[in-house]
């Protein structure tokens, strides 16, 4: 019994020295935004503002029109998000529960197309998407994203642990592979398919060079690419940057504090299995 | 005419066909715009191209050959693997770890995920210009604190001994909580009684990890495994707003010196996908020998 | 399930009426690139927009800034794909490859209009936006780079506040002065990922990346043997360089003196730094030198000739005495309109920095500096300052730069 106390004590010590890795720098950051420039930078450091200022924060609201990127960020990650979460959850349940020739082999080569690092491919899918007319678009945004290697993965994962005996069960009823999808299995899947959501949503929420690289308006601008205009070549705004980089945290801060019941409980719930 | 038609329809709702149907959508989309502008880039890797199209001549091998002579490829390599062999086992153990200790949904251990969690919804870009200033040596915070118990200060990114380990360290607190929260839920799923039969035999919680819990979690570790192996192999983000590469080349690697080449002048597009296919090359074999060792692992144990 | 393709069915049409928002208009509009962010662009933003409600023809110009790396990424493929906008800027560094892959259009017709006025335009920096017989580009700005000083450092080092070294030789013995590695404070900034620093100090000795025709490295030359021997000394023996460095490190106040270019100043100035700014000296014995790095209107093959004209329109209300004189006063820039340094001959900022104009020339014009520095100067300063052999060490890198700069005369 004192032996589990002591590893206990020792699981705790460690967690609280972790969190306080990962906490640290976001507090100095937080604090850090309401820093004058010449408080951030100079020698020695503090951690505490001498004046507090908001002058970073207006200079971020003036000179960026914030609603309309975090908008643009919204209907781009958004709805490559939706469709992402949908399609993969199609595909993943097909190659975890369903039987067809071929299968192992097409799985492996929707797995290899996330070897290839985008930089690579961001040309060729540029004229592609030029081809196509739709360059400088919403739909030509979206659509190359709208389902990824990662997420049938993902979901295929997922599926692989739902209990065998529900699909039998349905089939015996006389239910077609369809109505077992969506009745039996999509339902049990709402877990892992908010989770995917998340995870989708934060990567592309996040992604700086292909909405920048696809699109060549200011009016469709993202959240990070608009943010970039505060670290220039030669001259770095170093409060008005901080102040930015908060902000883009913020709302998918919020959004994980706000669907966090569904995300880490809901995916303990029904399970992943490989 | 209707009842070809309604025979077709029938043949493809069948069993064994219906699967073709539920992953059409998603294999017509990665093959339109993720294999299409692959195989592109596998041709322009046997071409001279540049970044502006102009003049594409076809130069067989010798895109390959030259990359196994230049000595920054094989630099690049190296700092890759050592990258890989280092974020990926440090990662998946510290995310196990946690995620044996904190699976339970008590407050304290909901509140250790939620904020271990947090790094991963942020940016690179956000996160590089927090680390950059805070690791700076003229005015950062960090080599500060390190110099009042050293009494001098210490450049951190720009010295060879420390840049490589700071960058894993980087992209560790950056994305361990992913790998744990994918691993806390598949904890979750193992079923109690196994536990509870294995208590009952006396064993402690040390030698449930390893008999009971780890080898219930290989499917999920398999899947963690995989997209963590193949995600460091591509490296990119972290070392482009960090160190960019330095100090000599230390910390560069393979797909930043291929966007390298690829992007600064002169340009050289061809040579550049000629290497990501050497990359793709070495990654494949690696996570299908992986994956297959794995999945092997698991039938035997279901 | 009907109700999921319901809401995937809505959201794919709402997705297309947004994609049609974007693309139906009816105006004359002018697509212009840059890689302006931060504060500049927010003048030239501003600049712009004054343009689109004052002009009479009805233009609209429409700009869109990204960081450059995107710019240079993004530009080559654009004008490939017919997708490139009616103008750019682009500075002579990257003139290289676009002038080789025929990416611009030749702009000397602009000197020909009869409402320009070539006379009025700063020689120096028109010949700066040639490159062999294309004029690339119609001059937009210019910047140079020049020493600076931090006057209280000074002060407080035992050194005249009002007098900066003069010499490459004072420069050391100041730089000594001025190091202090308690206050983690140094005299002078060798950054070894970037050019500019090791560039101007092979100058001061009489060295140069190239002999005049371009083609031929020199990096190791005797002059330039003797400026890494200078270097060595004031970044390994004497420490008077911090080992690491970006853009903050110049407006910490814990830097005597340095070399940057003129976007440097609103930053010392937010800052409240004492400083003083001046040319960079040479040794004694050789001339000063210095590069300027125009940045001009340029425009892609794939503008057509009414476009062309209605951007030359903007280019003349740019480059008017006010604009310019505007531009000089808001991003400290140096004014390269006759007409307009007319208004700063009382700011002795400005006259500073407006001295290399008269004799600085554009570096490596033929290939750019940027690939020779990044293949041959960073490895040797970093295996210099390493402590490998000065000689061998530029022996090395004079036959890397030589293989960079064949492939790309090639």
């Amino acid at each position: 019994m004192k032996r589990i106390t002591v590893s206990k004590t020792m699981q705790v010590i460690l967690c609280l020295l972790i969190l306080f890795l990962i906490v640290f720098p976001f507090a100095w950051l937080l604090v850090s935004t309401f820093k004058l420039q010449k408080d951030i930078i100079k020698w020695p450091p503090t951690f505490w503002p001498k004046h507090w200022t908001f002058k970073n924060y207006s200079a971020v609201f003036e000179r960026i029109p914030l609603a309309k990127y975090i908008l643009n960020t919204v209907i781009f990650a958004g709805f490559v998000s939706l469709f992402s979460s949908f399609f993969d959850s199609v595909a993943g349940y097909a190659f975890a529960r369903l039987d067809f020739k071929g299968k192992n082999v097409i799985f492996n080569i929707v797995l290899l197309t996330m070897l290839v690092p985008f930089q690579i491919v961001m040309i060729p899918l540029y004229i592609e998407l030029n081809l196509m007319g739709i360059l400088n678009t919403f739909v030509g945004l979206i659509l190359p994203r709208i389902t990824s290697a990662y997420g049938i993965f993902f979901m295929r994962s997922f599926f692989t642990g739902l209990p065998k005996e529900l699909q039998e069960a349905a089939r015996i009823d006389g239910m077609g592979e369809f109505g077992i999808f969506a009745k039996i299995m999509l339902p049990l899947c709402k877990p892992a398919f908010i989770t995917f959501f998340i995870f989708c949503l934060t990567s592309n929420w996040n992604d700086l060079i292909y909405p920048l690289m696809m699109t060549s308006s200011t009016a469709m601008r993202t959240l990070p690419a608009g943010l970039a205009i505060f670290v220039g070549e030669g001259v770095r705004e170093t409060g008005p940057a901080l102040a930015g980089a908060l902000i883009s945290m913020l709302p998918l801060l919020i959004l994980y504090c706000a669907a966090q019941k569904y995300f880490v409980e809901g995916i303990a719930v029904s399970g992943m299995k490989g | 005419m209707i009842a070809a038609k309604s025979s077709f329809l029938k043949k493809a709702f069948d069993k064994d066909r219906v699967g073709y149907l539920f992953i059409l959508p998603s294999c017509l989309i990665i093959l339109v715009f993720s294999i299409l502008p692959l195989l592109a880039s596998f041709i322009i890797g046997l071409t001279d191209l540049d970044i502006f199209l102009a003049t594409p001549n076809f130069v067989g091998l010798s895109n390959f050959q030259r990359s196994f002579a230049d000595a920054r490829v094989w630099n690049a390599f190296a700092n890759t693997f050592s990258y890989v062999l280092l974020t990926v086992p440090i990662q998946l153990i510290i995310a196990l770890v946690l995620a044996y200790w904190l699976y339970r949904p008590t407050w304290f251990n909901k509140m250790c995920r939620s904020v271990f969690y947090a790094p991963v919804l942020c940016s690179f870009t956000a996160i590089g210009i927090m680390f950059n200033l805070l690791l700076n040596s003229t005015v950062g915070y960090i080599p500060y604190v390190i110099s009042l118990f050293t009494g001098r200060v210490d450049a951190l990114l720009s010295d060879v001994r420390y840049a490589m380990p700071i960058i894993v360290f980087i992209s560790i607190w950056k994305s361990f909580g992913k790998t744990m929260i994918i691993l806390v839920a598949g904890i979750s799923d193992i079923p109690a009684t196994l536990y509870e039969a294995s208590a009952i035999d006396g064993a402690n919680r040390t030698r449930q990890f390893f008999h009971i819990t780890l080898p219930n979690l290989l499917p999920t570790i398999n899947f963690t495994l995989l997209t963590s192996l193949i995600g460091a192999f591509q490296v990119f983000d972290v070392v482009y707003v960090t160190t960019g590469g330095g100090p000599l080349n230390s910390t560069e690697t393979m797909v930043q010196y291929i966007y390298y080449r690829g992007f600064s002048m002169p340009y050289e597009l061809g040579y550049a996908s000629s290497m990501a296919v050497e990359l793709f090359f070495v990654i494949a074999v690696l996570v299908l020998a992986f994956k297959c060792i794995l999945e092997r692992k698991i039938k035997n144990i279901y | 399930m009907k109700k999921v393709f319901a809401i995937i069915l809505t959201l794919a049409i709402m997705t297309t009426v947004f994609a049609s928002c974007a693309v139906a208009e009816e105006k004359v509009t002018l697509t212009f690139w840059n890689g302006f962010t931060s504060t500049d662009g927010d003048v030239l933003k501003e600049i712009v927009q004054r343009y689109n409600e004052t002009n009479d023809k009805g233009v609209t110009i429409e700009m869109d800034v990204m960081p450059w790396d995107t710019f240079n990424e993004k530009l080559p493929a654009a004008i490939a794909a017919n997708q490139a906008p009616d103008f750019v800027l682009c500075s002579t560094g990257y003139y290289p490859s676009y002038v080789k892959a025929g990416s611009f259009q030749d702009t000397s017709d602009y000197y020909e209009r009869p409402t320009v006025n070539k006379d009025d335009f700063d020689a120096n920096v028109v010949e700066g936006l040639r490159y062999d017989d294309l004029i690339v580009g119609i001059p937009m700005q210019l910047v140079s780079h020049y020493l600076f000083w931090d006057k209280d450092l000074f002060a407080a080092a035992g050194l005249d506040p009002e007098q900066p070294p003069t010499s490459f030789d004072e420069i050391k013995e100041f730089a000594a002065k001025l190091t202090n590695p308690s206050q983690n404070q140094y005299g002078w900034l060798i950054p070894v990922d970037s050019n500019v620093v090791a560039q101007y100090t092979m100058f001061a000795f009489g060295g140069n990346y190239t002999d005049e025709t371009g083609t031929v490295s020199m990096l190791n030359s005797p002059e330039n043997v003797a400026a890494f021997e200078w270097m060595y000394d004031v970044y390994a023996n004497m420490k008077a360089s911090p080992t690491d460095s970006d853009d903050n490190t110049y407006i910490s106040g814990q830097l005597g003196m340095f070399i940057n270019g003129p976007w440097i100043i609103n930053g010392l100035r937010d800052n409240e730094i004492n400083f003083g700014v001046t040319s960079v000296p040479a040794q004694p014995g050789q001339e000063k030198q210095a590069t300027i790095i125009p940045v001009g209107f340029s425009i892609p093959k794939t503008t057509s000739p009414e476009h062309k004209e209605l951007v030359y329109d903007f280019v003349e209300y740019w480059n008017s005495a006010e604009i310019c004189t505007e531009w000089t006063q808001r991003c400290g820039t140096p004014a390269y309109l006759k007409s307009a340094q007319e208004n700063f001959k009382d700011d002795p900022i400005t006259l500073a920095l407006s001295e290399p104009l008269s004799y600085g020339t554009v570096a490596l014009k033929k290939t750019g500096v940027s690939p020779v520095a990044r293949e041959s100067l960073y490895p040797a300063l970093e295996e210099v300052f390493a402590g490998a052999d000065i000689q061998t060490t530029l022996d090395k890198y004079n036959e890397v730069a030589q293989g960079v700069l064949d492939s790309l005369l090639k």
